[in-house]
């Protein structure tokens, strides 16, 4: 006999043995059928089970929003130092002078010269 | 197929579906539990047949994924810390005087070769020896190719014929 038949034999046998012993044993369909679920299968659907899990669902949600905020890069930002911010804001104080001479006002800082408004005279208007 | 037809082929089919779904639980109480959910989710409307394949092939397709859903649950229970139910199966009826030192130490040499083979090989093996399936429905009950069904089937029989051949006393 060809070693594949001869396993075919020997398995074939054993599922047999454990099928005899399993119809002899078995519930018939009826008692299945109408059985009650079992103790597992009622905690499985109660409220208890459904209230953790959702409670699990939530930590989970809680926890992993707090570890994003945590670890995550802030935005960048650009910071202005307050030399600058006062620089800007300075005036000579001949600025009063100007009027005299027909020029409006300085020019602002960064503004540009070609900016008739800023640094105009009677003379060019 | 009506209400009542339904019922009638499941009926039918119990013995062999009480074998696959306790081949696809560690206990027989459980097995029942699952076959119970199946059955009322099949009469129910829940599970529909669709006629692709044989009912026996789908229903075992339904067998097998209630069987592992409720594992998965039950392992959700264990992690969640909920109370162990503890359970004592019924003992199998009595069985005659004659078959019982040789027959039980054969089923019990089988259990124990089939403990040692993998779940696909315990399956594929299940279907074809025990219920007398083709190969091409193992793979279909359980979701894997065919070419996939036939490599677990022939490792798995001659892993288990060496198994029962070198446990022979």
């Amino acid at each position: 006999m060809m070693n594949d038949e001869r396993d075919d034999v020997i398995v074939r046998s054993a599922f047999a043995d454990l099928r005899t012993e399993d119809v002899r044993s078995a519930a018939s369909f009826d008692d299945v059928v109408t059985r009650r679920a079992s103790m597992s299968s009622r905690l499985g659907a109660s409220a208890l089970f459904r209230l953790a899990a959702a409670g699990i669902v939530i930590a989970v949600a809680v926890a992993a929003y707090e570890t994003h905020a945590r670890f995550a890069k802030p935005a960048p930002q650009f910071i202005v130092s307050r030399d600058i911010i006062a620089l800007a804001a300075w005036h000579p104080a001949t600025d009063a002078l100007l009027p005299a001479s027909g020029i409006r006002m300085t020019p602002i800082i960064g503004g540009s010269i070609l900016d008739l408004d800023t640094l105009t005279t009677g003379a060019l208007r | 197929m009506d209400h009542a037809d339904l019922a009638r082929e499941l009926e039918a089919l119990h013995p062999h579906s009480f074998g696959w779904a306790k081949a696809c639980c560690d206990r027989r109480e459980e097995a029942e539990d699952v076959l119970h959910d199946v059955y009322v989710k099949v009469l129910n409307g829940e599970a529909r047949f669709d006629g692709r394949s044989t009912l026996k092939t789908w229903l075992f397709g339904v067998i097998r994924r209630t069987a592992f859903a409720r594992r998965r649950r039950d392992r959700l229970h264990a992690l969640l810390g909920a109370r162990e139910v503890t359970r004592i199966d019924r003992p199998a009826a009595a069985s005659s005087p004659v078959d019982d030192a040789i027959d039980v130490d054969r089923r019990a040499r089988a259990r124990r070769a089939l403990n040692m083979l993998s779940a696909r090989q315990r399956e594929v093996l299940h279907l074809v020896f025990y219920q007398d399936l083709t190969v091409e429905d193992a793979a279909l009950i359980m979701s894997i190719s065919t070419g996939s069904a036939r490599t677990h089937y022939h490792r798995g029989k001659t892993r288990m014929a060496e198994l029962l051949s070198g446990d022979r006393p």
